[in-house]
């Protein structure tokens, strides 16, 4: 098959911007893992649950806050309370009052979180069983202005949904760059995971912190819900299996704890996947290929694009390596 | 050591008894139509599915062969060699898994004494049953059963009443053909069984009738972004797609072709379309958009048409038949709420008179005698035309009905001796006047003029929602970015 250069402009152009929603989805995870060291794998259920309250409230009453777009205020706003949640149930009794956090802090909240996320899988079937008007499979049919597309020259055509959604993830992750690296309560952040004694000197409850970091994270991968959604254009409680491995993925190739890194390597991992699909018309070669690249990243640079050498990877290395500690 | 783990496998054994017991209770509870019967009676076995994952259509299937059961009974019952035999339908719930028919059948047919066997739904469970009835010589109709496959595997009893998979795009074809002189077919279809031996099928067809297909590509199950694929069909000039596979790839291959605004003059789409919320969920992008059916609701079957195309009828009219579905629903606990009848009821119901026919030109209810009947057997039913391949069992006089959704109703354009409206080539809404080049040609131009429900205009509901849409996303931003600037400046 002869592959021209529009399909290949098309696939760079829409890998763009899928590339942009993954970096989104992803930088909540990167948070709340790489940088407070809660593995959460509840993660990618929250993403789906936010997904699926705006396509089944979406269904019901048709007003702007509920499609998809105005869906990003609303589930935020729901991000908060999840978020809320989330922490005294599964993170709190666990790391709420320890000063370092270790690796077998992060384990038992791995397991903590994994149980928060099957809750929230098992709610979907749950309301659908009690209720006649939430569905597991809500038929939503939203697009965006009209037409529906933009043309590029004369054979590109481009959804209007999708370069908003690669916009406005754009902003998201934007949002929680500039949160994390220009504001005080970012610097907290970082503070309480490296010691919350230290924090705990200085006059701050590093509990409220932990609370606060909880809720940002949930809150901006909750608002990423409804944009997943408008990419996708359906989704059911099971899409969570195929959004939270590309999440972790992208985190760690990015490099725990760096948003940025985060962000760069969902648009890594988005490019890739578009241009192999325009050039092979093969899903499933595509994610292959996707996931190959990321191995290669890491085999290169086992920290990821922009990971810095936390304590215990530095020390890792060291010993492969037979430097002596 | 040794002990523990005698124990252990004891236990597990023990667990796996009381794991499997529901499977054997579920087995062993008969149901039967009518409960009892008095004089002759000719029992019929049929294994359903009741509840799983095929629970919908299998009491459509058990109430559309009902129907027919009480029609039969109310009208004279069965005669054969100067008796009068009344019809009883005995059956089990087979819970949507293959692993249960071989035990079911075995049991209708030895312990039940069942004459005569209608097929489970679906052809993965019409598989599994086959070659029991076949070890018994019991006749088995096939009645959901739309794979080519199973019919070529040589078994002799089985004979099937619905239209094969390779049927299915037969009749959108041919309105391409006749409508649509300059078509460029677009084939994008599920890799899945059923949608693949269509559409491999249908590509055979096309080429003997000489169409043109420019694009052809199968895509996994549980695709969601099919725009490389529509990109692809598109610059490769195609204006008629053909395709799909399960609703919710259906609805969203066909959001999304609508969406890259690709121009149309036909599109017919495997299952999804059928369904109410298609229209529901697509709105004005649904009219236009056809399917391939085994029959509905509205189809002008005939004694009229019967005579005048030479063929004997058999059995109710159309709107008899829903009658007597109705009445299955009011009397019948199992048959309660289930609506008009759709397909599978039909077919099934169509099964019991092919069986009665053969039963009656047979003389005799000798399996081996009926099924030679079955051979030279062309009747018409209010489900359409009934003949079989001889050598295979396969339906041959059946044909397909295509219907399209036009102004927000589902109406049958195809074949035009039962069609209520002509098709609907190039829609308005899929081939808007400027996209209509100078290849338009002029029969096309009269199918599209004459058409009698042109669709409204799309524009008034999406541009409301849009605007509001708008709106809402530069809110968002704005705020978004105060927040951003105002925790920024805290500092």
């Amino acid at each position: 098959m002869v592959v021209t250069a529009a399909e290949l402009a098309r696939g760079f152009i829409e890998g763009l911007l899928y590339g942009s929603l993954l970096g989104a989805i992803s930088v909540g995870l990167t948070l709340i893992w790489g940088v407070m060291k809660v593995v959460n794998l509840a993660h990618g259920h929250l993403i789906v649950l936010a997904a699926m309250f705006t396509a089944n409230f979406y269904v019901l009453y048709k007003v702007a806050l509920l499609n998809p777009m105005g869906a990003i205020i609303t589930m935020g706003i729901l991000g908060v309370v999840m978020g809320a949640l989330l922490y005294y149930t599964s993170v709190h009794p666990i790391i709420g009052h320890v000063d370092v956090i270790t690796l077998k802090h992060e384990m038992a909240t791995l397991m903590a979180t994994f149980g928060f996320g099957l809750t929230l899988f098992g709610l979907h079937y749950a309301l659908a069983a009690w209720t006649s008007w939430y569905s597991t499979e809500p038929g939503i049919s939203w697009s965006f202005g009209h037409p529906p597309y933009v043309m590029i020259g004369s054979t590109i055509t481009i959804v209007k949904t999708k370069i908003l959604v690669g916009i406005i993830s754009f902003v998201i992750a934007f949002a929680l760059f500039a949160l994390v690296r220009l504001t005080n309560l970012g610097l907290m952040i970082q503070a309480v995971t490296q010691d919350s004694r230290a924090l705990a000197l200085v006059g701050i409850d590093p509990v409220r912190i932990k609370l606060l970091t909880t809720i940002i994270s949930v809150a901006f991968a909750m608002s990423t819900g409804p944009l997943y959604l408008a990419w996708a254009g359906s989704v059911t409680p099971l899409k969570e299996s195929i959004i939270a491995p590309l999440a972790f993925v992208i985190v760690v190739a990015g490099g725990l704890g760096s948003i940025m890194g985060s962000y760069v390597a969902g648009l890594i991992l988005g490019l890739t996947y578009e241009l192999v699909v325009a050039t092979t018309q093969e899903v499933s070669i595509a994610l292959v290929v996707t996931f190959l690249i990321l191995l290669l990243i890491l085999a290169l640079k086992p920290t990821g694009l922009f990971g810095y050498l936390d304590d215990r990877l530095a020390s890792a290395l060291r010993r492969r390596r037979g430097v002596a500690e | 050591m040794e002990r523990s783990l005698r124990s252990i496998a004891l236990v597990l054994v023990l667990a796996a008894l009381v794991a499997m017991a529901p499977a054997y209770t579920l087995v062993s509870t008969a149901l039967s139509y009518p409960s009892s019967v008095s004089g002759n009676v000719i029992k019929i076995g049929m294994p359903i599915s009741l509840s799983g994952h095929f629970a919908t259509e299998g009491h459509q299937a058990l109430c559309g062969a009902i129907a027919s059961i009480m029609w039969i009974n109310d009208h004279g019952g069965v005669k054969v060699g100067g008796k009068t035999y009344k019809l009883q339908l005995i059956y089990y719930d087979d819970a949507s898994s293959a692993n249960n028919e071989p035990s079911i059948v075995q049991k209708l047919v030895t312990q039940d004494h069942v004459n005569f066997l209608l097929a489970p739904y679906s052809s993965g469970l019409t598989s599994a049953a086959a070659p029991i009835a076949e070890q018994y010589h019991v006749i088995m109709l096939s009645h959901g059963g739309a794979s080519n496959a199973i019919f070529q595997k040589g078994y002799h009893y089985l004979v099937q009443i619905l239209s094969p998979a390779s049927e299915y795009f037969t009749g959108a074809l041919e309105i391409i053909k006749q409508y649509i002189p300059d078509a460029k077919i677009a084939f994008i279809y599920e890799n899945g069984k059923f949608a693949s031996s269509v559409v491999k099928y249908a590509e055979q067809k096309a080429k003997q009738m000489g169409l043109d297909v420019v694009y052809s590509k199968a895509y996994e199950a549980g695709t969601s972004d099919f725009s490389t694929f529509i990109s692809a069909a598109k610059a490769k000039g195609a204006n008629v797609l053909l395709g799909g596979g399960h609703y919710d790839d259906g609805k969203a291959l066909v959001k999304q072709a609508h969406d890259l605004g690709w121009h149309l003059k036909f599109i017919a789409i495997l299952v999804a379309p059928a369904q109410p919320k298609f229209y529901q969920e697509l709105d004005d992008i649904a009219n236009g958009v056809a399917y391939p059916a085994q029959w509905a609701p509205g189809v002008k079957y005939s004694p009229q048409i019967a005579k005048q195309m030479g063929i004997e009828w058999f059995g109710p009219t159309v709107q008899e038949w829903i009658n007597y579905f109705n009445k299955a629903q009011s009397e019948l606990s199992a048959c309660k709420g289930l609506g008009s009848p759709a397909y599978q009821a039909a077919e099934a119901g169509a099964a019991i008179l092919f069986l009665v026919k053969a039963i009656e030109t047979a003389g005799t209810l000798d399996n081996a005698k009926v099924r030679q009947a079955m051979n030279n057997l062309d009747i018409m039913t209010f489900f359409g035309r009934l003949k079989i391949d001889p050598n295979t069992g396969l339906q041959i006089g059946h044909k397909m009905i295509i219907a399209q959704w036009q102004n927000g109703k589902q109406v049958i354009v195809w074949p035009p001796e039962v069609a209520q409206a002509k098709p609907l080539i190039a829609p308005p809404n899929w081939w808007p006047s400027s996209a209509k080049t100078t290849s338009t040609s002029p029969a096309t131009h009269a199918a599209s003029t004459s058409s009698p429900t042109p669709s409204p205009s799309p524009t008034t509901t999406t541009k409301k929602t849009s605007k509001a849409v708008l709106w809402g996303t530069v809110i968002v931003i704005i705020i978004i970015i105060i927040v951003g600037v105002w925790l920024a400046v805290r500092k």
